[in-house]
């Protein structure tokens, strides 16, 4: 006679553990708009939301002076001086800082570069 | 006249001696017993899956944190397993979501590690089988939470992890 | 230890009788003598069991297994010197292994229940030496199974009883 063991499981058993966390609100504009210092994707900027859906509005230089990060997709302004004509009249003299652009890249086609810009108001 | 003799015999003495001689003897009996095979939790207080402080629209300052959970079994059990819905339904879902302070988080197990105990000997009973399990919690980005003041917590929430062996 | 005896009997006397049928005795004398060696032996070896029921693994409380007696009967008067358990299935102290749990025997201190003395028409009996063995098994134990449940299980244990 042989005997068969049957690998029937025995039964079941619990281990308790706890999930924890702390919120702390976006610093208020004294609006309805919530700052916000540690968006993901933000580079470091300091970027205004509509404190009830966070719908980002606006994109600010980093908190304390602190540098942007060096990092494509920055909120940078960039004034280049362009002719009568409207025409980019060369490099020099570019006015760049911080601005209300929320996107911007650079994009190669046959050849020549493109920069191609998303404003926000 | 016939001569009739009568004789008798009588027994003059009985002597006696006894010894004692060194020796042992058996007395042979059984001992029986069943085994149920059981795993338990392991001793010590129950560890937090802890997200620190999440800034709203931000995000947590350990946006992954992990945690490990050790069982202890009967020695030679098959290692236990987890099914697909590992954890309670009570403080989230069975698949492992949940909400801390308006913040979803989700939950993920990995595992088991095994560490074995020792076989038994004719006078050590067998030690457990240990098995650890790691929980891995995830809190996305860009939630706004939930909390009428300025800050609110930290917040615990219990939950548990079922296995079955 | 020896004990010796001594008996008188009262002898005959064997005459010769006169044709005349006078009724006479007579008596001629001799000596009984034996050496007795004591023993012990088993009169209930293999037909006991300790049996500890279900352990169910890290279970709280101790087990506590079937108290057993076992008997050995011994030239009345005589008794043993000491009783250690086996070394084979355990320690002498008692100790064991069943299914992966450790279980502890005690064996006490003998009872005694007298034999009767022989007579001149029956045989005597010896005296009866009972020891009771009781056991634990500590709460808190793995065991070792490789299934949901496993046994029961037997393992074979030993008195030694030394005289």
């Amino acid at each position: 006679m042989s005997t068969v063991a049957m690998d029937a499981r025995a039964g079941q058993v619990t281990a308790p553990f706890y999930v924890k966390a702390a919120l702390q609100k976006a610093a208020p504009t004294g609006s309805a708009f919530c700052r916000v210092r540690n968006m993901p994707g933000a580079y470091g900027a300091v970027v205004t939301v509509v404190c009830a859906t966070g719908t980002v509005v606006e994109i600010g230089p980093p908190a304390d002076q602190a540098a942007w990060l060096p990092i494509h997709g920055g909120a940078y302004r960039f004034l280049p001086p362009v002719s009568l004509a409207g025409v980019m009249s060369g490099d020099s003299d570019m006015d760049t800082g911080l601005g209300t652009v929320t996107s911007w890249r650079v994009f190669k086609v046959a050849g020549r570069d493109f920069l191609e810009m998303t404003v926000r108001w | 006249m016939m001569k009739r003799f009568l004789a008798g015999a009588a027994v003059a003495g009985i002597a006696f001696a006894s010894t004692a001689q060194a020796g042992t003897t058996n007395g042979a009996f059984n001992v029986s017993a069943s085994l149920n095979s059981e795993c338990a939790v392991a001793a010590g207080a129950p560890p937090t899956l802890d997200f620190g402080v999440y800034t709203a629209f931000g995000s947590a300052a350990t946006p992954n944190p992990s945690i490990t959970l050790t069982f202890n079994c009967t020695h030679k059990l098959p290692a236990p397993t987890v099914s697909g819905t590992p954890f309670d339904g009570t403080n989230g879902t069975t698949a492992g979501g949940g909400t801390v302070v308006g913040l979803f988080y989700t939950m993920a197990v990995t595992g088991p590690t095994s560490a074995l105990g020792t076989d038994a000997t004719t006078s050590a009973g067998a030690t457990a089988d240990a098995f650890t399990y790691t929980i891995t919690g995830t809190m996305g980005a860009g939630q706004p939470g939930q909390c009428t003041t300025a800050s609110c917590g930290p917040t615990t929430v219990g939950r548990t992890l079922t296995i079955s062996f | 230890m020896g004990l010796s005896l001594r008996a008188a009997a009262a002898a005959a006397a064997l005459g010769f009788v006169l044709p005349a049928a006078q009724a006479a005795t007579t008596s001629n004398n001799f000596n009984v003598t034996v050496t007795l060696t004591s023993q012990c032996a088993a009169t209930n070896s293999g037909t006991t069991t300790v049996a500890f029921g279900t352990y169910v693994a890290f279970q709280v409380a101790a087990a506590t297994g079937t108290a057993v007696n076992l008997t050995f009967q011994c030239t009345r008067g005589f008794s043993p010197v000491s009783a250690a358990f086996d070394t084979v299935n355990g320690t002498a102290a008692g100790v064991g292994v069943v299914q992966g749990l450790q279980y502890t025997l005690t064996a006490a201190a003998p009872t005694t229940t007298a034999g009767t003395a022989a007579t001149t028409a029956t045989i005597g009996t010896g005296d009866t030496k009972t020891y009771a063995i009781t056991s634990t098994m500590p709460g808190g134990q793995a065991g070792s199974c490789a299934t949901a449940s496993c046994g029961p299980t037997t393992v074979v244990r030993t008195l030694i009883v030394t005289f």
